[in-house]
């Protein structure tokens, strides 16, 4: 049988970049009323660069851009947690492939449940996102959150 | 602080093990704030290509065997269900049973579209039954997280087939 007892260790991950905010809510609030260490970590997709090996000036600006906009909000969650009093590990890290570093993260942090957020948005998006969902829902080895 | 609003808690039991952690997991998070939880159970109608049999009167007598049986797959997991609702009457949690019969996709989709939940918890049990879910979750699971329309528990659970009536 499954240890019953309420979450130690949470990890708050995004598929998507939307939804942030429920996301974090809904674990800060599990963390809190459990007493649990909480984690959240940003894993940033790489996108092929235009000249398949050399980054262009362009690529370099989005990936900038996209770095400083999940920093500042990971600045947020902090600051949000340092109110609660909860325990929070923020971290951000580029990867080429999503599904495996979460697994990997969850693995080697003995995570004991893992949120993830569901984006609802086009159609072709949707079913891209599901397949991601679905993959780590496969490969995952923790207990899972997904939300709406 | 937004408080978790899991305020009404659907837990899909399938008559296993794993369905019981789903349980006493779902029942761990309701008493954190008062929540009610609903255990939820469907029975198969067993099936038969019918139509293979040319006699009428067997036909139907068949189709009459297949449908008690379900119905006493029913009321025995209504005792099982009650005898394990028992043990957790000390806590602070309003639980309801709800057994029906019928399609298990159909059934879960056509519940959860009647009733609010704020939160549905599952257990997905690798390795229990054939070699291909030892690698994968169950086709039932997937199709249940892409068309439920409000968050899902899914609960990792060691492979364990037993299955609650029988013991």
């Amino acid at each position: 049988m499954i240890n019953t007892n309420a979450f130690s260790n949470i990890l708050v991950t995004y598929v998507k970049p939307t939804n942030k905010e429920t996301a974090f809510n809904m674990g800060l609030s599990l963390a809190k009323s459990s007493h649990a260490k909480l984690s959240v970590v940003e894993f940033l997709q790489t996108e092929q660069p235009e000249f398949l090996f050399f980054k262009s000036k362009n690529n370099k600006k989005k990936e900038n851009k996209q770095k400083h906009l999940v920093e500042d909000a990971l600045k947020k969650f902090e600051e949000k947690a340092k109110q609660e009093n909860v325990d929070l590990k923020t971290s951000f890290k580029s990867t080429e492939t999503l599904v495996d570093s979460i697994i990997q993260y969850v693995e080697s942090n003995k995570i004991d449940l893992l949120i993830v957020d569901h984006p609802h948005m086009s159609h072709s998006e949707e079913t891209h996102y599901n397949d991601v969902v679905n993959a780590i829902h496969d490969e995952v080895k923790c207990n899972m959150l997904t939300l709406k | 602080m937004k408080q978790n609003n899991y305020k009404k808690i659907l837990v899909l039991h399938g008559g296993f093990e794993a369905g019981d952690s789903a349980l006493s997991h779902a029942i761990n998070l309701a008493n954190l704030s008062n929540d009610t939880v609903t255990i939820l159970h469907i029975v198969n109608v067993p099936t038969y290509p019918i139509e293979s049999i040319s006699n009428k009167i067997e036909r139907v007598e068949l189709q009459k065997k297949l449908h008690d049986t379900a119905l006493h797959m029913k009321k025995t997991m209504e005792q099982e269900f009650q005898k394990k609702i028992k043990k957790y009457n000390k806590k602070k949690v309003k639980i309801s049973l709800v057994i029906t019969m019928g399609p298990t996709l159909q059934k879960i989709l056509e519940y959860e579209k009647k009733n609010n939940f704020n939160l549905i918890v599952m257990a997905k049990s690798k390795g229990s039954r054939s070699v291909e879910s030892r690698s994968v979750v169950g086709g039932l699971t997937i199709k249940l997280l892409e068309q439920l329309r409000c968050p899902t528990l899914m609960l990792d659970v060691p492979a364990s087939a037993k299955f609650i009536a029988t013991r």
